[in-house]
């Protein structure tokens, strides 16, 4: 996957516009997860996400393959929805989608509703610190490593473990009643 | 202090622990046990909140809003380098004779005029092609000046037609007639 798609950005780099939407239609829908995530607004997910790949698309030419193309576009989609939400100081939420199958009694907890137990755990991850929530998410749902994150995010390895043990620990403390 | 290390190691693990084999039983002390228990508990209570993914529709409404992003950038790109192609040269060249012209000003040089040699050569010839005694005559320059006034350069035999006898006589005498002619 990372071979084709180091290929590809090859061809990107030598203006092959098709090359680059092959690699828009390959990472699209991890950066709109994220971003969508971190933001809990579909549109400005969406906006944002178009706006990673315009930057990708003027810097691809000094990208260099030292880092996994998809950890680039990380980085950048990471950077803009942090600018996003400090210059909006919004409160993200986490979107109510679409359920995966699972179990009847994995839906209710003491008489929680499902609906209202991923309100919950949304409100829960929402009152993380924006990097420690990017952290939360890069490593939880998206599962990139921790050595991946720290590239993400310019810092060391032990510094992106710090950001999501904590992360962890309040999540825990905050969402005890309902496990 | 091992158990903090353990407990620390179990909260990393957070995303990973349903798919390990471990069950928490093989932790010794009761509330790593009990952390451990709470931690899987919460993997699965946090996997329940699913992003919904893009649709079709909206996927290729994001992807047809880009390329017209891009269109647009890569449109005014190359307007700045046609641009820049042509007025940047024109510029150079305007910032290269201000240049010049300052480099001049704080540097000045003496100028000189020569004559060339070959004017000198040429104009003295001419003098020297014209004989005095001929010019010293007042009355044969007056008939002379007449005549090239009224009949241009040339004019030696219309000249020499309209001396009566006693001018020609005195022509003879004082010219020599190849000075005219």
């Amino acid at each position: 996957m990372e071979h084709e798609q180091a290929r590809l950005v090859i061809r990107a780099q030598a203006g092959d516009r098709e090359a680059f939407n092959e690699l828009v239609r390959a990472n699209k829908d991890k950066m709109f997860t994220l971003i969508y995530r971190m933001t809990g607004d579909r549109e400005a997910a969406q906006d944002l996400v178009q706006e990673t790949f315009l930057t990708a698309f003027k810097g691809i030419g000094n990208f260099r393959g030292a880092a996994s193309f998809s950890g680039w576009l990380y980085r950048i989609a990471s950077n803009k929805t942090l600018n996003y939400l400090r210059r909006a100081k919004l409160v993200s939420f986490l979107p109510l989608g679409r359920l995966p199958s699972a179990e009847p009694s994995d839906h209710m907890t003491d008489g929680v509703h499902n609906d209202q137990l991923k309100m919950i755990l949304s409100a829960a991850q929402n009152a993380l610190p924006p990097k420690q929530k990017l952290v939360f998410y890069l490593r939880f749902y998206q599962e990139l490593s921790f050595a991946d994150i720290a590239d993400i995010l310019g810092r060391s390895e032990s510094t992106a473990k710090t950001h999501y043990h904590k992360a962890v620990e309040k999540l825990r403390k905050r969402l005890k009643e309902f496990l | 202090m091992a158990c903090d290390k353990l407990e620390k190691s179990l909260r990393l693990r957070l995303g990973k622990l349903t798919e390990a084999a471990d069950t928490g039983r093989q932790f010794s002390d009761p509330a790593t046990v009990q952390l451990h228990s709470e931690l899987v508990k919460l993997e699965k209570k946090l996997r329940l909140a699913a992003v919904e993914p893009l649709s079709d529709e909206e996927s290729r409404r994001l992807v047809d809003s880009l390329n017209d992003k891009i269109n647009r950038y890569q449109s005014r790109a190359l307007r700045f380098y046609r641009f820049g192609v042509r007025y940047g040269i024109s510029l150079a060249a305007l910032l290269l004779m201000i240049g010049i012209s300052y480099f001049v000003r704080m540097h000045p040089v003496a100028v000189t005029y020569n004559v060339p040699e070959y004017i000198t050569v040429v104009y003295q010839s001419d003098l020297e092609s014209i004989s005095e005694d001929i010019i010293a005559s007042e009355y044969v320059n007056t008939v002379v000046n007449s005549s090239l006034w009224e009949y241009g350069y040339d004019s030696a035999e219309i000249l020499l037609g309209e001396l009566d006898a006693e001018e020609l006589e005195h022509a003879e005498n004082t010219l020599e007639i190849g000075d005219i002619l």
